[in-house]
């Protein structure tokens, strides 16, 4: 028997496989045909979107790994660039169309780390909670281990060392080598980038890193971890020694806010000490965008700001921090949400001369299953113990002492769209840094802004062009009115695999001199003969979706909206700032699709429709 | 740890010195040469090798070298552990540890993974790959078209509204519609396009429209998103083979990543042809059922 195994070792490994003499028969394709792909205008102005996720976890993140996740690198490309791959649970996935580029985000708290513990590493195992865990894994109980873990580490009650120098490097590298193999200019960019964990007591701060550099410049540079110091200013620390030392250049972006208790957009340092001015500087410098929608709730507003915007209570997660250690009090929203954040931003610029808040904005999935899912027919889960399957909606996504989310709450978003030449990691990072970019939470409607003192209805015509000859787009500033008054130009185009378009609004916010600060929400165009009523609002557009076979009416939106708004409450002695918000036509949530797929019913809490939306980056008013 | 010495593993495997040993090794046991342990049971090799690790290792976590106290101390644990592990062989502590056991099946995967990184394919091989995979490998759809779009935006029934214009048409003369119909936000002519710029702005369904419709004629209506269309297809390249010299790094990358998961499972399947199962169930505790799901999965390949 022993022999036989050799023999087939020897001979599958070394085996010298007949040379076939097979003829190579291979169609030579036809002379090079002129393909014209149209990547920028005569003036170099960025006319292509591109659509990426700047946010995707495979099973080198530790708690991925445990929730069951074996989907490694490789699979997370080939599933971004379209091709068809099979899930850690077995199940084939495809992507209706093929993203444009990928960050993988993997921990860079112990990355790898999942793999030392399943193979019972001794450093592993001679901890009574790294034994508790392999054990668990080996009585099938994956999930309520990565449960534990994620508690643990933010707790800060890990009983080994979870960044090992040994092992950061080592996994690093496979990190690095597989985003050089499968970034292809032109193609598809594949970013070299981690995620930075850093949670203060379970309350979320954590941020995505991303490089516009190759390989030469990020392989030696092991990532920042957060284990022993969660302050961002130990990663903008990093992050300045990495562009010192190196001379490339790096971003991050922050996410879920809204898990953080109050801690993500606050108005001191994170140790409470005040802001000073080059703390701000510091803040916006490393972290120009916003992740503002993704799978752990959306992020632009809350009702309980916004009382008056009744879109703001959208797909909200205001119960607690990341693990629930600690519910949400009313008095933390302020510094959670994207709204409320720009306009602290500019009160902190009146009374420090910079914003440290003066971010741009993007959506991406924070998925774990190395799958970059947001559309909600083909919603792949946030883990994947949820990946699909009849039962799934009511699986409880985090569980404590103080509360439950339950995955039905989990949402189907989001994607990040970006206004560049071409798609490199060059010009796509710089179009992030100049915050040219948008958030969708997941549908990929094209939108268009421009802000400037010149414009006039009749530029609608030739927009991109007029735009940017006597503007600026989405991400740029605006200063010093000298009597004029701002003028904006917005196109909005539905997906068409998706659902029409209910309205455009442009969300205005402003801070005042006495340190108040206001918000205004216009519905600037929309869909059909509607008229605002008495009480200003717009009515809603019907509900057309047919929750027997999943289908809805696309003739009760507009497939396009393009219109020219002027402010019309214009204050040229106020910092402010305006952003688009698109409304989709409702359309089905993940769960309906969910109850048609399993022939199952859910509780009547689950929603079954949702108006998908873009936010695009501000455009910054100044009165200096 | 796990990916560290996986890194370590194919860094060594690239090592033609490493080649030669390792064939030599696995010829040895090919052929049953190597006998029962006939060296001294209680000689155990400390080489250059061994203490190069050691010291490098402990450079990577402290970023200096060891002092004279922490170097007696390290060998001392890899002493301990080595001796304590040869031991523990001798008494078979390592018979059914499920631990062991998953980390040495692990390691003949790693060892597979390895070989094919190890053997990279001959030119035949990848050629082969590549034939067989030749789906994969094709150009885009090209098309050069014109657009005209009735939007739901401007009518109630776009669909009657392209078909009324496409009877009363020319079919076969390009300027009969040409300029008609919605302005849209998007071209209403493409030129040499492949259909992936297509697939962005009108949608998948539209493109599909595309490939069943007829060259040199209006046709339609196509639907999509924003309405319905009438198309005049002027050129249409049909899918052609990429040739292997300009896509061969990505047709590597593919080759690899199936040629892995092939291999672990050639393995594992041709491993199960030189087992006999002897199922020992006791059919009062299992469901009938799950006994015979038990017996097909492990006699079937």
């Amino acid at each position: 028997m022993r022999r036989i195994l050799y023999v087939f070792l020897a001979a599958s490994l070394f085996g010298c496989k007949q040379d076939k003499q097979s003829e190579a028969e291979v169609t030579p394709s036809e002379p090079a045909l002129e393909i014209t792909t149209t990547s920028s205008d005569s003036n170099g102005n960025a006319t292509n979107v591109y659509w990426g996720d700047t946010h995707l976890h495979t099973t080198l993140s530790m708690d991925a790994g445990l929730f069951g996740n074996t989907r490694g690198l490789d699979d997370a490309y080939k599933f971004a660039r379209g091709e068809q791959v099979t899930s850690s649970t077995g199940i084939p996935a495809k992507l209706s169309r093929p993203l444009d580029f990928l960050v993988v985000a993997d921990h860079s708290d112990g990355m790898g780390l999942f793999q030392s513990i399943q193979n019972g590493e001794e450093w592993v195992m001679k901890t009574p909670q790294g034994k508790r865990w392999n054990q668990m894994l080996e009585k099938g109980e994956g999930a309520d281990a990565a449960l534990e873990l994620i508690k643990a580490f933010s707790q800060k009650e890990m009983d080994m060392n979870p960044n090992d120098p040994e092992l950061q490097k080592s996994v690093w590298s496979m990190t690095v080598d597989a985003a050089e193999k499968y970034n292809e200019p032109g193609k598809f960019t594949a970013f070299i980038g981690y995620e930075w964990t850093s949670l203060i007591a379970g309350n979320n701060l954590h941020r995505v890193v991303i490089y516009r550099d190759d390989k030469d410049k990020t392989y030696n540079y092991t990532p920042s971890v957060t284990y022993d110091d969660q302050d961002p200013e130990s990663l903008w620390k990093h992050l300045s020694a990495y562009e010192e030392q190196t001379g490339g250049k790096v971003l991050a972006i922050p996410h879920n806010g809204n898990l953080s208790n109050g801690i993500m957009f606050t108005e001191t340092k994170i140790n409470g000490e005040p802001f000073d001015e080059s703390y701000v500087k510091e803040r916006i410098k490393w972290e120009p965008l916003y992740e503002a929608t993704q799978i752990k709730g959306d992020g632009e507003a809350h009702p309980f700001l916004s009382p008056n915007d009744e879109f703001a209570d959208f797909e909200n997660w205001d119960y607690g921090n990341l693990d629930l250690s600690a519910l949400k009090t009313e008095d933390m929203l302020q510094y959670e949400y994207t709204r409320s954040a720009l306009k602290l931003g500019l009160k902190i610029k009146n009374e420090l001369g910079t914003n440290p808040y003066k971010f741009g904005l993007i959506g991406s999935t924070d998925s774990h299953t190395s799958l970059a899912t947001a559309d909600d027919n083909n919603f792949f889960g946030k883990a994947v113990n949820v990946e699909g399957g009849a039962e799934r909606w009511k699986h409880p996504f985090v569980q404590a002492d103080k509360g439950v989310i339950y995955t039905w709450q989990t949402l189907a978003s989001g994607y990040a769209a970006v206004w560049a030449r071409e798609n490199t990691r060059e010009a796509l990072w710089d179009a992030m840094k100049r915050k040219e970019t948008y958030a969708t939470t997941g549908p990929r409607m094209t939108v268009r802004f421009f802000g400037g003192f010149d414009y006039s209805a009749a530029d609608l015509d030739n927009l991109v062009d007029n735009g940017y000859a006597k503007g600026v787009p989405m991400g740029g500033d605006l200063n010093n009115a000298s009597g004029k008054t701002p003028g904006f130009m917005i196109h909005a185009v539905m997906d068409p695999e998706g659902g029409s378009l209910d309205r455009v609004q442009v969300v205005k916010g402003w801070a005042n001199a006495d340190g108040t600060m206001g918000e205004q929400v216009y519905d600037v165009d929309w869909s059909g003969d509607r008229v605002i009523e008495e009480n200003g609002k717009l009515p809603a557009v019907p509900n057309t979706v047919n929750l027997k076979d999943g289908s809805w009416d696309n003739t009760t939106g507009a497939t396009e909206l393009k219109t020219f708004w002027t402010d019309p409450d214009f204050d040229p002695s106020l910092e402010a700032f305006y952003y688009v918000r698109v409304l989709e036509i409702p359309t089905p949530r993940w769960t309906l699709y969910d109850v048609l797929k399993y022939n199952i019913e859910m509780s009547d809490e689950v929603p079954m429709t949702a108006q998908q939306r873009a936010y695009t980056s501000p455009i910054w008013y100044s009165p200096k | 740890m796990g990916a560290f010495s996986m890194s370590i593993m194919k860094k060594l495997f690239k090592e033609p010195l490493v080649h030669f040993m390792l064939i030599g090794v696995l010829i040895f046991l090919v052929y049953g040469i190597v006998g029962e342990n006939e060296t001294n049971e209680n000689t155990i090799v400390f080489n250059s090798y061994d203490l190069n690790n050691i010291l490098s290792k402990w450079e990577l976590q402290w970023k200096r070298p060891p002092t004279e106290q922490e170097l007696k101390n390290i060998i001392e644990q890899n002493m301990k552990q080595e001796l304590f592990y040869q031991e523990a062989l001798k008494m078979n502590l390592d018979h059914n540890d499920e631990i062991i056991k998953r980390r040495l099946s692990q390691k003949m995967e790693f060892l597979s993974n390895d070989l094919i990184s190890m053997k990279p394919p001959t030119e035949q091989e990848l050629l082969e790959f590549y034939e067989k995979e030749q789906q994969n490998y094709l150009s885009d759809y090209i098309f050069t078209l014109h657009i005209v779009t009735y939007s739901y935006d401007y009518h109630e029934q776009p669909s009657q509204v392209a078909s009324t214009a496409l009877e009363k048409a020319k079919e076969s003369e390009l300027s009969t519609l040409k300029g008609k119909g919605d302005k849209m936000s998007f071209p209403d002519f493409f030129e040499n396009s492949e259909a992936i710029e297509i697939r962005k702005s009108l949608g998948n369904s539209f493109v599909e429209g595309l490939k069943k419709s007829t060259i040199n004629r209006w046709s339609g209506p196509i639907q999509s998103g924003f309405g319905y269309h009438l198309v005049f297809i002027t050129n249409k390249n049909e899918p052609r083979a990429i040739p292997l010299e300009t896509i061969e790094d990505r047709v590597l990358n593919d080759y690899n990543y199936t040629r892995q998961r092939q291999l672990d499972s050639t393995l594992y399947m041709e491993l199960k042809k030189h087992y006999t199962f002897d199922l020992d169930l006791n059919s009062k505790e299992f469901d009938p059922e799950i006994i015979k799901l038990v017996e097909n999965t492990l006699t079937t390949n």
